[in-house]
């Protein structure tokens, strides 16, 4: 402490002179460096003011441009002036609240006058942001390219630009003791169901933590099930995705700093939805999502069923296939699990390496890893050709899935699905099956079942999911969001029928 | 939010079929042939019927008997000792269905495919998603019975090339061997509709819309007969009467000599597949099991007596190793099971009933 003399005090009229107040802003700012305190006088008028403010959180030109014009305006004629961007404060301002402010990238004028202190915060802050661009892990073919960013008013700007209803609504919440992050749920009001934005409202409250370090950190804090392999949340940073979800009554939560949107209450079949499905032609998109679904049980049950049938159940080759692949499999030395792990693990392996590595660098990996590595280790007799088919192919299909959240998780279930299948044969692999099945149907997210068009089933809620019918037919919205507001349109082909008559 | 703990009259409908639909539908056709020989059919579809008028004749009581639970209808038909005498019997018989079931199931699967695994394992991998899936809710209960429904239709379609070469001269003559016969085929048909009677311990969990939706469900019994029905139909063409007497698993034989161009040993695949269906009847009898037991001792939640009923199930199942003592073990199942689904539950509601109405006069 400077002076023996000091004290902690609550509030700015507490303190008498400029001298105490600065030494107040400074001792409850940590005395931190980057805090400036410029003292301003003014010819015209006799009294001392100073700046306070944080370097490197402020818009230094803006700071100037408000300065010449704040001192043409209310230092010569003394007038109180509020803007946007300006805000008069009085001496019952908290020293913490001004120290907050502060830390969100406001500048305060504060004057003496008559024995009163005047305040006045000016919101200049720094926004520095990335461009927006096509986010990289969810790049499509047609339709919009852009994507979120760091900054929480620029996603929202992007959101907002596209749904422009009065019924949108942002509700922030401040996230982390020491992060004080901003966070905004953002959900359709006439749409979404009430009591679910409720029940996210409730979770996000009670979310206790220092550091909001980004969306995924707090997904395991806000989702029903963090025991469980699947995600229950949407993870995307394409706009376009989230106005979809708002407009069929989700909600979507976002951090400023994480360019990732979550979006609840999801389902299974909702990770499997591109927007390439409706950018497209209807049959086509129908196609890719079936193939896509397909691709998930392959890559959850292939390599388990090959291992099935080649140490249980060979006589479910059909003949013609049985001396091939038996000959391929004699001259390995190793259980039929051992074999489809070396492959695996070396997968897993080429991934984690290539994924962290400049472009050119991670294709030459992919080379050596995936042609060298695979042909090799046939040549060399410790895995059989059609094992490097099997993997080979669950190794695509698991990439085929839209999110990575669901693709990392079918990649971790198919090894319980092999052991399985080693120890027990197919009784094994249908037994990890039932129990698959029992805990996605148990699952929820948002306390909303997780398979939802299929258990509990609805009828209507196969247009949008494994199949995906013409837009003009998709004219309610899905069930599982337990939306009120049902409709979502109107008959746009009537033209077609009026044309008829 | 909570999920509410209500059932529709659909999934109601799927909870009852899966409960019928069971490793029953492997055996019943040798079982009623031996009895009903060529006229089996015939006797299936008897039983059907009456099994389908005695549900009808449930929801008609059901309908005027309220809202309860069935064993709280037994406390108050019966008074109060004389019901918890009867639940627990009735726990005693749930019980008996379920080794059964689980023994049955792991004859099958020991004798088809697992001839050198241990039966301990055997069973626990049945009895492990058994107990997973039995702990949940009522919703998650028929969801799961709904969804696996799916399995029935592949069963139908892989039959269907049995109908390539069909021999309908195996039904000839029809009622040859009179009726006798055929009522006597009965007793092996019942051991096949068994689990109709959880229409009525289900039925509490429908709530809203309650007429409606119990009658869609009061169907599903004519909807399991046409099922086996066909299936029986199906082993009845391919099979002479003489075969079908002595092979233990006739469709299973079927699909064992079918082959396709890509897979061939389709019996192996769908054996698999079967077990899930065995699993539902076997999850939905432990779950009305273990909820009865939670208002028979006064326990908070049913997921304790799952833990108790399935040791105990799998501790008896272990002792039960000889193929003959597995028959022994269901010979006593169709007079059990007569007084347990026909008699007692007629006799309950019809005694409420009339106690109640002399009660308001």
């Amino acid at each position: 402490m400077e002076s023996a003399s000091f004290s902690k005090k609550v509030s700015v009229h507490q303190t008498q002179s400029i001298q105490e107040l600065q030494e107040q802003v400074s001792y409850y700012s940590g005395n931190t460096n980057d805090l400036v305190m410029l003292q301003i006088h003014h010819e015209s008028i006799e009294r001392t003011s100073i700046m306070v403010y944080i370097e490197p959180l402020i818009d230094s030109v803006k700071l100037e441009e408000l300065l010449e014009w704040s001192k043409e305006m209310k230092w010569l004629t003394n007038e109180r002036v509020t803007s946007s961007k300006i805000q008069s404060y009085d001496g019952t301002l908290m020293f913490e609240q001004l120290v907050r402010q502060l830390l969100e990238g406001e500048a305060f004028l504060i004057c003496m006058e008559e024995d009163q202190w005047r305040i006045e915060g000016i919101k200049i802050p720094k926004q520095l942001s990335r461009a927006i661009e096509e986010p990289k892990s969810e790049q499509i073919v047609r339709g919009s390219h852009s994507g979120f960013n760091e900054s929480l008013a620029s996603n929202i700007y992007q959101i907002r630009q596209r749904l422009k209803t009065s019924h949108l609504v942002i509700k922030y919440f401040q996230i982390g003791k020491e992060s004080n992050t901003t966070s905004a749920l953002i959900y359709v009001d006439n749409i979404a169901n009430l009591m679910i934005v409720e029940e996210f409202i409730r979770r996000i409250q009670s979310i206790d933590v220092d550091i909001a370090h980004s969306v995924g950190f707090l997904e395991e804090m806000l989702e029903d099930n963090c025991f469980s392999p699947f995600p229950q949340f949407l993870v995307t940073e394409r706009a376009d995705r989230v106005t979809g979800n708002l407009s069929e009554g989700r909600i979507a939560f976002m951090l400023d700093g994480s360019p990732t949107a979550i979006i609840g209450p999801a389902n299974f079949f909702s990770f499997y939805q591109s927007p390439d499905d409706y950018n497209g032609r209807f049959i086509i998109g129908t196609f890719y999502r079936l193939l896509r679904l397909c691709s998930f049980l392959v890559a959850l049950l292939l390599p388990a069923m090959y291992i099935a049938i080649i140490s249980f159940h060979f006589e479910v080759i059909p003949e013609a296939l049985t001396l091939p692949t038996k000959r391929a499999v004699e001259g390995i030395p190793y259980p039929p699990l051992f074999e489809a792990l070396i492959l695996e693990i070396t997968i897993e392996l080429i991934r984690e390496a290539t994924i962290r590595l400049p472009f050119p660098v991670g294709q030459t990996i992919g080379v050596v890893g995936g042609l060298v590595i695979g042909d090799a280790v046939v040549n060399a007799g410790f895995v059989s050709n059609v094992m490097v088919i099997v993997v080979a192919l669950t190794a695509i299909s698991s990439f085929v899935v839209p999110s990575i959240e669901m693709n990392s998780t079918v990649r971790i279930l198919r090894f319980p699905f092999m052991l399985l299948a080693t120890l027990f044969g197919f009784y094994g692999v249908t037994v990890g099956l039932t129990l698959l099945l029992i805990h996605l149907i148990r699952l929820e997210s948002l306390g909303m079942p997780y398979l939802s068009p299929f258990a509990p089933f609805h009828k209507s809620g196969m247009r949008d999911t494994i199949l995906r019918m013409p837009s003009w037919l998709q004219s309610t919205r899905p069930a599982e969001t337990m939306t009120l507001n049902k409709i979502r349109q109107g008959f746009s082909k009537r033209w077609h029928y009026a044309n008829k008559k | 939010m909570q999920i509410k703990n209500e059932v529709t009259g659909w999934q109601l409908f799927y909870l009852v079929v899966q409960t019928q639909v069971g490793i029953g539908v492997l055996s019943m056709q040798k079982d009623i042939s031996i009895v009903s020989r060529n006229d089996a059919w015939i006797s299936l579809a008897i039983g059907g019927i009456l099994i389908q008028l005695l549900l009808l004749v449930f929801l008609w009581l059901l309908l005027r008997a309220g809202e309860v639970d069935y064993f709280i209808l037994l406390e108050k038909a019966f008074g109060q000792i004389i019901g918890k005498l009867l639940a627990a019997c009735y726990l005693a018989y749930f019980i008996y269905i379920l080794l059964v079931s689980n023994l049955s199931f792991i004859k099958v699967i020991s004798e088809w495919i697992y001839m050198d695994t241990p039966r301990w394992i055997l069973m626990l991998l049945f009895l492990i998603p058994a107990v997973y899936c039995a702990s949940g809710k009522v919703v998650h209960i028929a969801r799961f019975s709904m969804l696996v429904s799916i399995i029935l239709p592949v069963l139908v379609m892989l039959l269907i090339p049995v109908y390539s070469t069909p021999n309908y001269t195996h039904f000839f003559p029809i009622g040859s061997e009179g009726a006798g016969q055929i009522l006597k085929g009965l007793e092996a048909t019942l051991l096949a509709y068994i689990g109709f009677e959880s229409f009525l311990y289900f039925s509490k969990y429908v709530r809203s819309n309650r007429e409606k939706e119990l009658k869609k469900a009061a169907f599903s019994t004519l909807f399991v007969t046409v099922f086996y029905l066909f299936l029986l139909i199906s082993t009845q063409v391919y099979f002479h009467i003489e075969e079908l007497v002595i092979v233990p698993y006739a469709v299973l034989y079927i699909l064992k000599s079918l082959s396709f161009v890509i897979v061939d040993r389709i019996d192996l695949i769908f054996l698999s597949l079967w077990i899930v269906i065995v699993l539902t009847s076997f999850v939905n009898f432990l779950f009305i099991a273990s909820n009865e037991s939670k208002n028979l001792f006064n326990l908070k939640s049913h997921k304790r007596p799952i833990i108790f009923i399935v040791f105990a199930v799998f501790v008896t199942s272990l002792f039960i190793k000889e193929k003959q003592e597995i028959i022994g073990v269901q010979t006593a199942l169709p007079a059990v099971a007569i007084i347990f689904t026909v008699i007692l539950p007629l006799g309950t509601l019809c005694f409420y009933l009339l106690f109640r109405k002399e009660k308001e006069i």
